[in-house]
């Protein structure tokens, strides 16, 4: 089984943010909320107007999870289901009604928008990459933060999770999470870092049994957190099985 | 040192063509013929773009959700691979064969059409699902239509997508995570990234010009190209990766180039290689004058003197997040068409009139080819919005 250590963490979403709020929601989960958005001030003021929600939470979630010191040395994977969607609802819109596309708007709708972002606040030139898996974006993030750990050795790596609810008309045909961002700061489970090692393994799929509004991102923050020794996040197609090492 | 990691079968669709035996003839002689003229994508505003000229495959029964023109790109692609699929799923079992793919545009052509619909009349259509403008609705439908049931998901980091999922594959191999994994990547044509480089005037008039003085933008194209990476011994080989971020611009190369250079050094170091032993160099080339000057500097920085190199996206434009799959799919090719002690190079088809304020590179010129001794590297470039870079490096023994 490949191991990784979880060295630390951060989240953030409306009206949870510090670790004693988290802290107290794993205890009893609720559904998360859908408006606002964590103010930046660490952020030069240009990068934060230019700022989508999305990466707005992102970003908090990594300056609270990581200090500046370690910030331009981390590899990086950002695992977001949906990614800037609202960048890219308002860009059908304007097309739909015949309106020019903003440049700005256009730049920030990529999938990479979070990621280039925090390399340009952090001055971070290492190896970052993004990925989405539906439902199982977590897992697929926390898969590939393992390979990237594999391929990069030496360097502790940033795993930021984060989503927010899908914008008309399409919230129709989405599970209405709500708004969060969850930022690990992870090391190659080889050396002797200190913190909860964590294992992955597979195992058969199965019809999801997990709470709807507890995307699995945070399904594995309470897990961390927890006394629990394994994790199993049920999905059609695969299992993912997480067990402290 | 990485383990062998072996490229075992490639299949792809551009508009050179949906398949190995088409595409390779119209390489090698750098067919520029076609590419589309179309008014329609940035209304009023007529610009060239490599578009998939085939009919493609219709999405199978039981997959209608995912029906979009991105996913039966895919299809066409996994053509080319899927009887090594097969084998792969009946040597190691379904559950060991991974699946790693990306886009950076999914099926946002229809999700145009589906906005456009509800702005009409409030509801959107009924054939419409929100999986296809997912990014992991592409791997979803690549590892149902393949059967391949071992983690799945896709990678979106603008055009250096393609490039990166063979990274990852590699690394779920060495992790021994699976045995087998399909991995590439595809991108359709759409309003929403043809407008969006309109708006960052970005788009060139005519057929993109890399390199040249008067080059004046980037010509825009679709396809994709799906690779079966396995563990064995022998073929074509993914033998060096280099990535690195510019920290610089969201959507402008750094001026500098210091990330592509950390990628080259990187794949380089990675395949345990010198400069000297790359044989060609596929080049990013957009055409975009920031990106000529900044990878012309840093391919001069890592190379003396630069390698024989091309950018072959004045044939089939620049596919976005699926290039980097597509080049690698074309040195593959270079690769696997090696005639005795020498390679066929893709000519750099452009004006001719070489922008003298650049670094001199060896363009190929027409018929080109090299002598190369065995095993043979060839290194192909892709940089993305972001600041996101790869750069990766094929070996083949003989």
């Amino acid at each position: 089984m490949s191991e990784v250590v979880v060295v630390d963490w951060a989240a953030w979403s409306p009206g949870i943010a510090s670790r004693r709020d988290w802290e107290s929601w794993a205890q009893d989960p609720r559904p998360l909320g859908h408006e606002g958005a964590p103010e930046v001030r660490f952020l030069p003021a240009l990068q934060r107007r230019r700022c989508d929600r999305l990466s707005r939470m992102c970003l908090q979630a990594v300056h609270d999870a990581v200090p500046e010191a370690l910030r331009g040395g981390l590899l990086s994977v950002f695992a977001s289901r949906h990614g800037s969607f609202e960048n890219m609802a308002a860009m059908l819109c304007d097309l739909a009604d015949g309106s020019p596309l903003s440049p700005n708007r256009f730049s920030h709708s990529v999938h990479n928008t979070q990621a280039g972002l925090f390399s340009i606040w952090a001055g971070n030139r290492e190896a970052s990459t993004c990925v989405a898996a539906g439902a199982e974006t977590f897992g697929a993030g926390f898969l590939e933060g393992m390979g990237m750990l594999h391929r990069h050795p030496g360097a502790p790596l940033l795993l930021v999770v984060g989503d927010e609810p899908v914008p008309e008309p399409f919230d129709t045909l989405a599970s209405g999470t709500g708004a969060y961002a969850l930022a690990f700061l992870l090391q190659n489970g080889d050396g002797d870092a200190e913190g909860t090692r964590v294992g992955l393994r597979f195992g058969p799929g199965e019809e999801g049994s997990l709470d709807a509004f507890v995307p699995d991102g945070l399904a594995f923050l309470r897990w961390l957190i927890s006394d629990q020794e394994s994790l199993r996040l049920a999905h059609p197609g695969r299992s993912w099985l997480f067990a402290r090492g | 040192m990485t383990a062998s990691c072996r490229l075992a079968a490639v299949g792809l669709a551009c508009s050179l063509g949906s398949d190995v035996d088409e595409v390779w003839p119209r390489l090698r002689s750098a067919d520029g013929g076609l590419l589309t003229r179309r008014d329609d994508l940035v209304k009023g505003t007529p610009r060239f773009f490599g578009q998939v000229l085939e009919t493609l495959p219709e999405i199978p029964a039981g997959l209608e959700r995912y029906a979009c023109r991105n996913n039966r790109i895919a299809m066409a692609c996994y053509r080319g691979i899927e009887p090594a699929v097969e084998a792969a799923i009946a040597r190691y079992g379904a559950g060991r064969v991974a699946t790693v793919v990306g886009s950076s545009t999914a099926g946002v052509a229809e999700a145009e059409h589906a906005i456009a619909q509800w702005r009409r009349s409030g509801s959107l259509p009924a054939r419409f699902d929100l999986v296809q403008l997912e990014y992991g609705g592409l791997s979803e439908f690549v590892s149902a239509l393949s059967g391949a049931a071992g983690p799945a998901y896709a990678l979106s980091t603008a055009c250096s997508t393609g490039a990166k999922t063979l990274a990852s594959a590699r690394s779920l191999l060495e992790l021994g995570l699976c045995d087998a994994v399909i991995a590439g990547a595809v991108d359709s044509l759409c309003a929403v990234t043809a407008n969006g480089f309109h708006a960052l005037q970005a788009m060139s008039a005519e057929i993109t010009n890399p390199m040249s003085q008067r080059r004046s933008g980037l010509t825009l194209g679709e396809g994709g190209a799906l690779f079966l990476l396995t563990r064995e011994e022998g073929g074509i080989a993914l033998a060096g990766v280099g990535e690195a971020s510019d920290a610089h611009h969201i959507s402008a190369p750094d001026p500098a180039g210091r990330g592509a250079e950390i990628s080259m050094r990187g794949a380089l170091a990675d395949a345990g290689i010198d400069a000297a032993d790359i044989a060609y160099l596929n080049l990013h080339g957009t055409g975009t004058a920031q990106n000529d000057a900044m990878e012309s500097d840093a391919v001069a920085r890592v190379f003396s003197p630069p390698p024989p190199c091309s950018s072959t996206k004045p044939l089939i434009g620049h596919t976005l997040g699926a290039s980097g799959a597509l080049e690698a799919a074309f040195c593959w090719l270079i690769l696997d068409r090696r005639e005795g002690d020498r390679l066929h190079l893709p000519p750099h088809r452009y004006d001719g009139d070489y922008d003298e304020n650049l670094p001199a590179l060896d363009l190929v010129a027409d018929a080109g080819s090299v002598a190369v001794g065995a095993p043979a590297h060839v290194m192909t470039n892709s940089f993305g919005f972001g600041g996101s870079n790869c750069a990766l490096v094929l070996r083949s023994e003989a």
